[in-house]
């Protein structure tokens, strides 16, 4: 790499930094300063983009063993079902039981489905809840899907302003027994995306007396005892094929398709495994993995400095450096970090001191060579360095996406500390890469003189 | 003074070769030996069980006991084992038992012992736990198979990718070892993350082993591509300085974190660290005399 070329890196590098430094900095930090409260906020980023204005403010995300919570692991009994009846039982499921979800106001949690050995499961992980037996009661019953009309209590002078009360609806006998199957789809003649509804034979009948009595007034569908939809009834229907349309997007269409669907075809689920966690628990635990980790980095810094010296710095601020951009993409994909995943990054930065090392060890040879001219010499160094550099770090690479299974092979782990340690090493070991040889090249390109050849 | 190596480098390796590997099958003996007097402690994330965390604060201090226990009217039989961590809390080792079952037999402490909370539940099936013990068995054989092609096609030899494979076996099994005693000491258990840990140091082994690896590459690209032992002992030479210092590095960093950070990972990071001092040793001591113990049986399997 030559001087110019260096220089030009070098203002991408700042570039990195700079943004880096931003986005990984804490977004509030109290403290008392001479002794008074004080806290400092970071400003967060707002831009507009194609016409939507967009917050920038990202934070750390911690899992379940750091901020407490429950992740239960249940499994769908699907063995009545046929083939396609199971992908839209599972999802229905998994549809409800987010919905049971966000009614308890958790904004992270997360359900997701998985099929190992023809065994349908679901992964539910609710963050933050300390009552975590009655947020795992409340997930576990079968969902409840019914039809009701709208029969106002004669005293309605105490309607709300919309002019309908949940407390107006009253139940009739249809219920998710009756409904064979729900589908979201797009309609071109409408030019919007339009729920279709099929009742079985019994609910059509069922349905056909309803409609008759309900035209122009809604009729609500319930789920668990909650409203989903309460479209209003347009004409008596007697064939048993309703739609539902009301301007849904994509997403909300799936969604209620497949929460009619769970009611239309209830599966009970079976916890497996659950593991709750007390949310002190999990903060001291941080707090003391935290101080560990700063002192770490701070005694490896300073064995690189006693070792190499000079060049030790230009590996102290690559190391910064790496620190840093790691935070940043951890904030910015976002990944959650779990007790392992903070150990595997701070392991990761012992690690990206070997890079650091090797190049030096190369370098110390080379000037011993007596190159004379920086350049040559570092690229000498910096280019055998790689060699080695790249096959060590395969290794270690092709363990770490083992375990970390991102594309979610079944017949490996899909277990959450396991995966959080191993996503951080992977991470770690790309960034390393990029931190350890460019960034320290265009350090020493920029501003390291060798001292003069006097072995 | 006349010098002492006037035909080549100190035969490090080569010499000692016999010493090295003698060692090495005595540490595997001696693992073998107490993983069969103590066994392994398995967690329950491969038996299947639960693990109930709970503190109490009770108006007069009692100690739990099972037979306490029993009296105010708990289902003992569904726990395996009870450890008191600390005045307040209690750790319960069962079999699995559901939310329901779990709520009942708070209540029922709760009527003894004043409120109870929740530290940590964990419940994994029987089914689960033999899963994952399956899948962690397959991620350790693929990461095995993966490693081995790898250093095969960079080095062009069968010899020095089955040395390195087997070094890390080496630091796997000592690592087992050492675990066997820990679990029978401190009650440590063979859990997920120590699997993780096992597979870590898999890699960490190979690393530390292909640096020198690379080193003899370097060498063999200006000596024609043979490989003698001279070979292997000047590129054990070249490289001791370099693979400490690293492993100092990592090292530095590992007992900082097992010192300090929490109980939770503390274990995990002995792990680790026994690990990385075994793969530092063994690229050196373990995968070398291996090599040189192989090109010589070659040597002698050609003269027939």
């Amino acid at each position: 790499m030559n001087y110019s070329a260096a220089l030009r890196w070098y203002i991408v590098l700042l570039l990195a930094a700079i943004v880096g430094i931003f986005i990984a900095l804490p977004n509030t930090v109290e403290t008392t300063l001479a002794g008074r409260h004080v806290r400092f906020s970071k400003p967060a980023a707002l831009f507009t983009l194609f016409g939507r204005t967009i917050v920038f403010n990202p934070t750390l995300q911690f899992g379940l063993d750091i901020n407490g919570g429950a992740r239960v692991t249940l499994v769908a009994d699907t063995a009545s079902l046929s083939e396609s009846e199971k992908k839209r039982a599972i999802d229905g499921v998994r549809e409800v039981i987010a919905r049971r979800i966000d009614l308890y106001g958790i904004k992270e949690a997360s359900v997701v489905t998985s099929t190992v050995d023809d065994q349908h499961r679901l992964h539910v992980s609710i963050p933050g809840v300390s009552n975590t037996d009655q947020a795992l009661s409340m997930i576990g019953t079968t969902a409840r899907l019914d039809f009701r009309e709208y029969k106002p209590a004669s005293n309605s002078a105490s309607a709300s302003p919309s002019g309908i009360l949940v407390s107006d609806f009253v139940s009739t006998d249809l219920t998710g027994k009756d409904l064979r199957s729900a589908v979201a789809d797009y309609d071109d003649t409408i030019g919007q995306i339009i729920i279709y509804m099929e009742f079985n034979p019994e609910g059509t009948r069922k349905f056909a007396e309803i409609t008759q009595r309900s035209i122009g007034k809604p009729l609500a569908i319930f789920i668990d005892d909650y409203p989903l939809s309460a479209p209003i009834v347009e004409n008596a229907i007697v064939d048993g094929r309703a739609q539902i349309s009301g301007n849904f997007d994509a997403s909300q269409a799936k969604s209620l398709a497949a929460t009619l669907n769970a009611g239309a075809l209830p599966v009970s689920v079976q916890p497996v495994s659950q593991e709750t966690v007390h949310p002190e628990l999990g903060a001291n635990a941080v707090q003391s993995l935290f101080r560990a980790g700063v002192i770490g980095i701070g005694l490896v810094l300073l064995f690189m400095i006693l070792v190499y010296g000079v060049k030790g710095i230009f590996a102290c601020l690559s190391l910064l450096l790496y620190a840093v951009l790691s935070i940043a993409v951890y904030k910015l994909i976002p990944i959650t970090l779990t007790l392992p995943g903070i150990a595997g990054f701070l392991l990761s930065i012992g690690m990206a001191v070997d890079t650091n090392i090797l190049v030096f060890e190369r370098l110390r040879e080379e000037e011993q060579k007596g190159y004379g001219n920086t350049l040559g010499l570092l690229s000498a160094a910096f280019g055998r360095a790689f060699d080695s550099i790249k096959d060590a770090n395969v290794a270690t690479l092709a363990v770490a996406f083992i375990l970390a299974n991102p594309l979610g092979w079944s017949f490996f782990h899909a277990s959450g500390p396991v995966r959080g340690f191993a996503v951080t090493l992977m991470l770690g070991i790309v960034l390393n890469l990029f931190t350890g040889m460019i960034a320290t090249r265009i350090l020493m390109t920029l501003f390291y003189k060798p001292k003069e050849n006097n072995a | 003074m006349p010098k002492k190596n006037t035909n080549g480098p100190f035969p490090i390796i080569s010499k000692y070769a016999g010493v090295y590997l003698f060692l090495s099958f005595l540490l595997i003996f001696l693992s073998c030996l107490s993983i069969y007097l103590f066994g392994l402690r398995l967690s329950i994330e491969f038996t299947g069980g639960t693990i109930w965390e709970f503190s109490a604060n009770p108006p007069e201090k009692t100690t739990i006991t099972r037979q306490k226990l029993q009296e105010i009217g708990v289902p003992t039989d569904v726990i395996v084992s009870m450890q008191q961590l600390d005045e307040r809390t209690l750790r319960l080792r069962m079999h699995p038992i559901d939310t329901t079952q779990k709520q009942e037999i708070k209540a029922t402490l709760e009527q003894a012992f004043g409120t109870i909370t929740d530290q940590r539940f964990e419940t994994v099936g029987p089914s689960l736990g033999n899963e994952h013990f399956r899948k962690t068995l397959l991620s350790l054989g693929v990461g095995a198979v993966l490693i081995t092609l790898y250093l095969a096609s960079r080095f062009h030899s069968i010899m020095l990718a089955g040395s390195a494979l087997l070094a890390a076996i080496h630091d796997g099994l000592i690592l087992v070892g050492v675990w066997a005693v820990v679990g029978h000491l401190f009650s440590v258990e063979v859990d997920v993350l120590f699997l993780t840990a096992l597979l870590t140091i898999l890699s960490f082994s190979v690393h530390d082993t292909i640096v020198v690896y690379d080193r003899i590459r370097e060498r063999q690209k200006k000596n024609g591509w043979s490989i003698s032992s001279q070979l292997v002992d000047q590129a054990v030479l070249d490289t001791l300085v370099r693979s400490l210092r690293n492993s100092i590095a990592i090292l530095i960093m590992l007992l900082t974190l097992f010192l300090i950070a929490g109980e939770r990972i503390a274990w995990f990071m002995f792990a680790l660290l026994i690990g990385t001092i075994a793969g530092t040793y063994s690229s050196t001591f373990v995968a070398l005399p291996l090599v040189v113990a192989w090109m010589r049986i070659k040597q002698k399997r050609a003269k027939k």
